[in-house]
């Protein structure tokens, strides 16, 4: 059983690295939980607490700087609620070592999602007349202010982008958080936008999304009011102090440790799962 | 002349910074009212409570868990109880408060129909899981009979 200011610890450091690098708390707390001797259900439920907490607490941030492209993030949120919904019934269905052994997969992929987040770097475009280019949801701009000029991108794929959000979804109704590093992955790898538009439309998705399965764990009684007190006080405090520091910190600094982490926890978890399927 | 003036007036509005502080509002809220149920519940222990916060939030929606924490008002740890579940659902609500403010910015400003009915049927299907006495998962379940990992 974890105490009160372990936990909350736990979650100042989830809460600080997600608004970071764009990503929601699970990936940190299900296995810190699970660890613990936390049932991974229970784990998964205050997982998507952390997401709308850390979401609501820094997207703010990204929001003042007009990062996020609201208008496909609204297309994207739709297909992510539906496989959100169908992926949190799933959760109560599905077995202890299959979902040990989907967390530690889906971990190891997140890895390879944030190694190349690190690397690849949006390209610049100078415009005149940005406003007429956000007509459309597949284009739009934001003010870039390490190289002070106005970045202008251009997406694809709206489509094949909203069938990998509904598996975006189902991913983190299954995992307890918005699935928000997968999200990151399609809203750059296949729509095509810079990394820091899709990392901060991702955390603010994720709140969302996150939400659809909460409603569901709700029903289902899996939210602990131990566990969600001191992970909700953790990760606002942290995702407040990381979308603060966001700006002053050396972004790939951060990520390299966490991939450290990353790495770590996924293959741990999925060693537990192969110890359970036993 | 007062139409003009309020079509200047509305386009002139930043969606961003509105969403910012609805956000940032939500948390702080949410944070205020576990912080006061958490010591609320310090202050009734350790007479009245086995121990602080060890219960399980459950309900059908978030109307039913409010209707539950009211009544059982006047009994010992209602204060604390109905703090901590005001704080959860206060965490809840933010981000659907988000998409609303966004679904009238898309409809009363931009009239941009496109993504407001895409905004408004995200809101509808959020509604039916928070708000609606619809239990999904035994629906779903019939329906997922085939899923080959069931536990």
């Amino acid at each position: 059983m974890i105490p009160f200011w372990p936990l909350f610890l736990a979650a100042v450091v989830a809460g600080f690295v997600g608004a970071l690098d764009g990503i929601g708390g699970a990936v940190v707390l299900v296995p810190i939980l699970t660890m613990a001797g936390v049932d991974i259900r229970e784990a998964i439920a205050i997982g998507s607490i952390s997401a709308v907490s850390i979401s609501n607490s820094a997207a703010p941030n990204f929001l003042r700087r007009h990062l996020p492209n609201l208008k496909l993030g609204g297309v994207l949120e739709l297909f992510a609620i539906v496989g959100a919904i169908i992926g949190s019934v799933l959760t109560g269905m599905t077995s202890r070592h299959f979902l040990f052994l989907f967390c530690g997969i889906s971990l190891i992929i997140s890895w390879f999602a944030l190694w190349r987040a690190w690397r690849i770097k949006p390209h610049l475009t100078a415009m005149e007349d940005a406003a007429l280019y956000k007509q459309t949801m597949l284009v739009g701009s934001y003010y870039d202010s390490e190289s002070g000029k106005t970045v202008v991108y251009e997406g694809r794929r709206p489509y094949l982008g909203s069938l990998c959000m509904f598996g975006v979804g189902l991913m983190g109704g299954l995992l307890g958080g918005g699935g928000s590093v997968f999200t990151v992955l399609v809203i750059d790898l296949v729509i095509g936008f810079p990394t820091k538009v899709a990392l901060t439309m991702s955390n603010l998705m994720m709140g969302t999304v996150a939400l659809a399965s909460l409603s569901i764990y709700l029903e289902k009684g899996l939210i602990d009011a131990k566990w969600m007190i001191p992970t909700v006080l953790g990760t606002s405090i942290g995702a407040l102090l990381g979308s603060r520091l966001l700006s002053q910190l050396k972004g790939g600094v951060v990520r390299a440790i966490f991939l450290c982490v990353l790495i770590v926890l996924g293959l741990e978890m999925i060693y537990n799962g192969q110890v359970l399927s036993r | 002349m007062k139409n003009v003036a309020r079509v200047k007036l509305l386009s002139r509005l930043d969606m961003e910074p509105l969403l910012s502080a609805v956000l940032r509002g939500g948390a702080l809220l949410s944070a205020a009212f576990l912080i006061a149920g958490l010591l609320v519940g310090r202050a009734a222990r350790p007479a009245d409570l086995p121990a602080v916060s060890e219960y399980e939030i459950h309900a059908i929606s978030i109307p039913r868990l409010l209707q539950t924490d009211l009544s059982r008002f006047g009994s010992n740890t209602f204060w604390h109880h109905f703090l901590v579940d005001l704080g959860f659902v206060t965490l809840m609500i933010t981000p659907y408060a988000r998409l609303i403010l966004t679904w009238f910015y898309l409809v009363l400003v931009k009239k941009q129909w496109r993504y407001a009915a895409f905004t408004g049927v995200v809101l509808l299907l959020l509604a039916i899981v928070m708000f609606s006495d619809v239990v999904l998962s035994p629906g779903i379940s019939g329906i997922l009979q085939w899923y080959p990992f069931g536990g």
